[in-house]
């Protein structure tokens, strides 16, 4: 019989091949490609060199203060300004995360405005945003803003039954009036596709924007019109092969190979109605639109937007550094987020309360002897949160051993062993079966339980 | 495999060993510790509280009582006669625990603890050496790694398991390799108000093992249904042998098997060619068949099937009468139960005309019967009554869907009062989930299987179908062909291990009657002229040589050779050419036979599998072995109906058959040849490879031939 | 130091930790079989050799420690490491 399997020998080896070029731990998990992805477009087969990702100009842009705020209360002027600064600090010098942009009808919108810049960073630039009314400009001119969004939506939902439009004729040229206005008025329009994945693109999209770039044509680059692609319901679809108008590879492909808009002038904003939001914000990234539009935390209308920090930790594995970029301001800003009630759930990503926490006992055992084994990446450095262990009647002594050498700051060979803790697992173990304890122990009775059963100890490390 | 401890058939069940495990009189823990939660107190706790009804030793050495029950420092240290030990002691003492086994003279033991095979060459070392205690104390010996036992017997109320409740009583009982599955199985068992008889983890299997359990459920007369979850087989034969006598004959019980995972040899048996072509599961799928071991795809399937059979008589036949009160899902269940093989019964004259008097003119009084949405509890009746009176009706499915005039609990209970007394088996689909459940709990209460989807009904019934007509084929004993062993073996016996020359290869084909056509082994020119000359052209020449394996890489082959002057010098470039490039081989001499007319390549394959013992493989060559993987197993040797079904049961068999305008090949030829190949390699232990690649198959009236042939010894 | 205190203070850290009777403690008694440890006593055990005899002992290879004498011999083999002075 023929051998027709590619033989698969086993690399013996007594040193652990952990894979460092794509796990550095003191980054995020790598992100590498090999070779193009080819995507069927109109029946011809296009290349996309994803990889090239690496060397473009990709940024993140933010809309907690917009879209971020339809979703809740309104945030006080003080929070918004705290917000801005952290969001400076995650930015970085390099202005990874690029603009944010404001609403501008009240006084507290204005006052906001100004004080974040009075704090003088350069990055997030603040943008406007206002609705397709040409009187609205004013606003934008007052306020001494470049750019603006302005809401131009594009499928025929919006068209006919929100907007109330009679043919999309009448609808393009309402919509034309008022980015001539804008032009005239000397601000740069940002053009939002509002909820495009379910719009005709062919029939709409694309003329519209062909007009759009008409009407640039000869305008100094800071004047000439951007592009924001709204995924307004969550709709698109990050598969090689997906049909438009869901197909996120192929709208950027026609808006920035057929009309012509650069990748620079090209903007992502997704909505989490499937769970897909950040993926399809990365997709956007990867098939040639530039800045992705982000809110902190992901809180927006609905399921919220792609987060902010979940853009952040791809831009970095994509890029391969830090590129500037503070990531522990990530934390800073949960921190805020919560002081203001505002909730992150425990499990939530880089950010909730027990993202990096084990609580069974045998994954405590495996952090003990090699902290990587049951983390993400350095999240101590990365976001100031070494790996922690939440002590239950299942944390045994391994896991109270863990948890003391993280409490008080032990790193290798100075991490306690758990003959030391002996006393205190005891104490753990009796509040349960002795007890009959039910909740997990907090950080603040063990520590008081150290210091009183490990008074040497607590002296020396406290 | 070694069977620790293999009970002669003959005892009766009141003093067969394995009583003492699963019918103790009194049973000790050892081990156990104070702390709930851990698995020592939760075992012991589990005994106790299930209602026990024997008495329960608890041993914890330092410890006066555990649970208010006095404790004991040794089990040696107990007054009383211990049938089963249940140890829970970290692996590092249970030698020690085992041998005071041994010393109390306690027979029957479960190792609850992990720590053994699982863990690596270590643990494999020490589940050895309590394997080795056991049969020194001839101790029956369950796990090292299991869950543990449950009997739910009312006269034992055995819970000797992690499980935190007991199942209820019922006709099935479950084997687990698994210990975790095993747990999970339990809970969704109770959700589905599914009763078992005896639940049995079994772990590492370092004593009983499932073909000891099963020989066991066979003689309990609690059980009617024996379902078997594996990880991996160790006695591939055992297991048959074990399973054909307790599904067929008198007393015969049903046993649906999951089998996950891979036997450590898988890996091994890939690297070898059989084994890579479909791996292991494919011949394990091979082992079920013959065994008349009905094989699910999931939990699921596994109780749904053994709902039916352990609450229903077994149906006569394939024909199934529906009736129910809406169109839907009548057309529904119609075409689940024909794709799953049933038959939709014709109704005999008389049946038609009772349901036309009893049914309103709206009605369908064919097959699927409906007695329309606002049919009261009398029509339901009356359908039933009629269609179970029908000798046409092998088996029936009611369906239902709540309407809001539909009186759900007097149809459920008009139901089974129609079918009590009935030989049919009947199962019920009543739709929905709330507003049905009454009725179905009506249902289940009178033994009546209950399924949400008709389509799952039709499932389970398709299961019994299987489990019907392999009880139905007669068994056949094995009918050796005629062969000339003797001459076989005085070319085996005398051989070196490693590839035979082909021309003994086929000298050992010869023997056992495959069509090996006339051949030479030549060692001169002159000889392979002459030769060549007195079979008539065209012909093949074919190197000898123990040292080259891929002929014609190494152009070791010359093919339809139309003279002598072309024989001659493909011979002189062929020992020239292998002199260049492969100097050491030794060459035997050149094989010369002529040219076989083309017809289809089919492959014959047999390989000798550490747990299955010898294979056969059969595939059609090309493409369809080399890309689809299109080939079939079974176990050597094989009579003609295996053989046919291997044969006729490849995906491309219409290749064979002869498509689109190509001749047919001898089908009957190519099944001979297998099953003499089979043969071949059960008598012979030291061939551990054959592969007849290809065997040539022509038309009926010119048959088979054999075109190369490789045979490993051992 | 002498074997015979190394011997008692062992019984003694056995007995507390344990909550067994010292009559139960004998050179050959296995902490878990004839004792009935727990895991976290096995811990336990440690950390009250090492109060009891002002030494540290390396986590692994204490709590491989099986029986009662070997605990002794163990111990006497660290102490004698760590400046403790033991008279045989």
């Amino acid at each position: 019989m023929a051998d027709v399997k590619t033989p698969h020998p086993l690399v013996d080896t007594t040193e652990p091949n952990l894979v460092e070029d794509v796990y550095p731990y003191d980054l995020p998990p790598l992100i590498e490609f090999e070779g193009p992805v080819v995507e069927t477009i109109d029946g011809r087969a296009v290349e996309f060199d994803l990889g090239a990702v690496k060397d473009r100009p990709i940024y993140i842009t933010d809309t907690t203060f917009r879209d971020g705020q339809q979703a809740r209360p309104p945030y006080t002027v003080d929070q918004m300004v705290h917000i801005y600064d952290l969001m400076a600090r995650i930015s970085g010098p390099g202005g990874v995360v690029r603009q944010t942009e404001f609403f501008l009808y009240t006084k507290n919108d204005r006052e906001t405005l100004d004080r974040c810049r009075a704090l003088g960073h350069t990055y997030p630039e603040c943008t406007g945003w206002i609705r397709a009314v040409k009187g609205d400009f004013r606003l934008v001119k007052q306020a001494g803003l470049a750019e603006s969004g302005l809401l131009t939506s594009s499928s025929d939902y919006h068209i006919f039954h929100k907007l109330k439009f009679k043919s999309r004729r009448q609808c393009m040229d309402s919509y034309c009036a008022v980015v001539d206005a804008a032009l005239e008025a000397g601000v740069r329009p940002r053009c939002h596709l509002e909820d495009v994945t379910r719009a005709d693109i062919d029939g709409f999209v694309l003329p519209f924007v062909d007009r759009l770039m008409e009407m640039s044509r000869g305008l100094p680059e800071q004047q000439t019109v951007k592009i924001r692609l709204c995924d307004t319901m969550g709709f698109g679809i990050s598969y090689p092969g997906a049909r438009l108008p869901r197909s996120i590879p192929k709208l950027i492909y026609k808006l920035n190979r057929e009309c012509g808009v650069p990748s620079d002038r090209l903007e992502w904003h997704g909505h989490n109605d499937f769970h897909k939001v950040h993926a399809n914000a990365a997709t956007a990234w990867l098939y040639g639109c530039d800045f992705v539009n982000t809110t902190v935390f992901g809180f927006g209308e609905r399921t919220g937007n792609p987060p902010l920090e979940g853009a952040v930790f791809e831009y970095i594995a994509l890029k391969g550094d830090l590129c500037g970029i503070d990531t522990t301001a990530i934390t800073a800003l949960a921190e805020y987020m919560r002081s203001i009630g505002l909730p992150i759930p425990d499990n939530y990503p880089f950010a909730g309360r027990a993202f990096n926490v084990t609580r069974a006992g045998i994954h405590a055992g495996g952090l003990r002897q090699d902290e990587r084994i049951y983390n993400i990446f350095d999240t101590a450095k990365l976001l100031g949160r070494p790996p922690r262990v939440a002590i239950t009647d299942k944390s045994g002594t391994d896991g109270v051993a863990l948890w003391v050498s993280e409490f008080f700051g032990l790193k290798g060979g100075e991490q306690i062993s758990k003959i030391k803790c002996a006393k205190l697992a005891r104490w753990v173990i009796d509040q349960y079966e002795v007890e009959g304890r039910l909740t997990a122990i907090s950080d603040t009775e063990l520590e008081a339980k150290t210091r009183e059963l490990m008074p040497d100890f607590w002296q020396k490390f406290k | 495999m070694a069977r620790l401890t293999k009970y002669s058939t003959d005892e009766g069940p009141g003093d067969y060993p394995r009583d003492r495990i699963f019918r103790p009189k009194s049973i000790a823990v050892m081990g156990v510790t104070p702390t709930p939660g851990t698995v020592p107190y939760d075992i012991f706790h589990n005994i106790l509280s299930s209602g026990y009804t024997g008495v329960l030793y608890p041993v914890a050495p330092g410890k006066r009582a555990i649970s208010s029950v006095r404790a004991y420092r040794y089990l040696t240290d107990i007054e009383d006669d211990v049938d089963l030990a249940v140890i829970v002691f970290p692996a590092a003492v249970c030698e020690r625990a085992l041998t005071m086994c041994g010393q109390k003279g306690v027979k029957g033991v479960i190792v609850i603890s992990a720590g053994f095979r699982e863990v690596g060459p270590e643990g494999a070392e020490r589940e050895q050496r309590i394997r080795d205690i056991c049969k020194d104390y001839d101790i029956s010996l369950i796990g090292p790694n299991c869950l543990g036992v449950i009997n739910t017997d009312p006269e034992i109320r055995l819970n000797a398991s992690f499980a935190r409740k007991m199942p209820a009583e019922g006709r099935i009982a479950f084997l687990s390799q698994s210990g975790a599955l095993g747990t999970a199985v339990l809970d969704y068992a109770r959700a589905k108000n599914i009763g078992f008889s005896k639940f049995i983890s079994f772990g590492n299997k370092a004593g009983v093992t499932e073909i000891g359990l099963l020989d066991y459920l066979y003689k309990d007369d609690k059980t009617d249904v024996i379902l078997l979850y594996l990880e991996e087989l160790r006695d591939g034969r055992g297991l048959i042998e074990e399973a054909k006598r307790i599904t067929r004959g008198p007393n015969a019980k049903p046993i649906l098997a999951i089998k996950a995972g891979r036997t450590p040899q898988g890996a091994d048996a890939a690297s070898s060619h059989t084994g890579s072509l479909a791996g292991e599961d494919a011949i394990c799928e091979a082992v079920f068949r013959e065994a008349g071991i009905i094989r699910v795809g999931s939990i699921e399937d596994l109780f749904d099937t053994a709902l039916l059979l352990a609450n229903q008589p077994m149906p006569s036949g394939d024909r199934v009468a529906i009736i129910t009160n809406a169109g839907g899902p009548g057309v529904m269940a119609t075409d689940a139960a024909v794709s799953v093989g049933l038959e939709m019964a014709r109704f005999a004259p008389e049946t038609t005309d009772r349901l036309r008097a009893a049914l309103p003119a709206a009605a369908n009084v064919k097959n699927p019967v409906d007695v329309i949405g606002d049919a009261p509890c009398g029509r339901y009746e009356a359908a039933l009554e009629a269609v179970l009176a029908d000798p046409e009706v092998d088996q029936v499915l009611v369906i239902l869907t709540p309407q809001s005039m539909t009186d759900i609990d007097a149809i459920a209970r008009g139901i089974v009062r129609i079918h009590a007394g009935s030989d049919k088996p009947l199962a019920c689909s009543f739709m929905g989930a709330c507003d049905v459940q009454s009725g179905i709990d009506i249902l289940q209460a009178a033994h009546i299987p209950h399924y949400i989807l008709p389509e799952w009904a039709c499932a389970a019934m398709a299961g019994v179908q299987r489990i019907r007509r392999w009880r139905d084929t007669p068994l056949v004993p094995f009918q050796p062909l005629a062969v000339d062993q003797s001459a076989a073996r005085a070319v085996i016996d005398p051989a070196p291990s490693g590839y035979l020359p082909e021309d003994q290869a086929l000298a050992v084909l010869a023997a056992y009657g495959l069509p090996v056509p006339p051949h030479r082994l030549c060692r001169s020119l002159e000889e392979t002229v002459a030769f060549a000359d007195q079979l008539g052209y065209p012909v093949v020449l074919r190197v000898v040589s123990p040292h080259i394996i891929h002929k014609f890489e190494l152009k070791g082959v010359a093919l339809d050779l139309a003279d002598a002057d072309a024989v001659a010098a493909a011979y002189e470039a062929m020992i020239a050419n292998i002199g260049k490039v492969m100097p050491a081989a030794e060459i035997c001499g050149v094989l010369v036979r002529p040219m076989i007319p083309p017809g289809r390549e089919v492959i014959l394959g047999a390989k000798r599998d550490p747990v299955f013992g010898p294979t056969l493989m059969f595939g059609v060559g090309g493409v369809f072995v080399e890309v689809f993987r299109d080939v079939t197993f079974g176990l050597a040797p094989i009579d003609a109906g295996t053989a046919s079904r291997m044969v006729r049961g490849i995906r491309s068999i219409d290749v064979l058959r002869g498509a689109r305008g190509t001749e047919a090949a001898d089908l009957a030829g190519i099944e001979g040849c297998l099953r003499r190949v089979g043969q071949l390699v059960s008598d012979f232990e030291r061939i551990a490879e054959l592969d007849v690649n290809p065997l040539i198959a022509g038309p009926a009236e010119r048959g088979c031939a054999v075109a190369d042939v490789r045979i490993r010894l051992e | 130091m002498d074997k015979q205190q190394i011997e008692q203070g062992v019984v003694k850290v056995v007995c507390q930790v344990l909550n067994v009777d010292p009559g139960m403690v004998q050179p050959e008694s296995n902490f878990v079989f004839d004792l009935g440890a727990e895991s976290v006593q096995s811990v336990e055990l440690v950390a009250g050799f090492e109060e009891e005899f002002g030494i540290e002992m390396d986590e692994d290879a204490a709590l491989s420690v099986e029986t009662v004498g070997m605990a002794v011999e163990f111990i006497t083999k660290v102490c004698k490491e760590q400046g403790v002075e033991v008279e045989e």
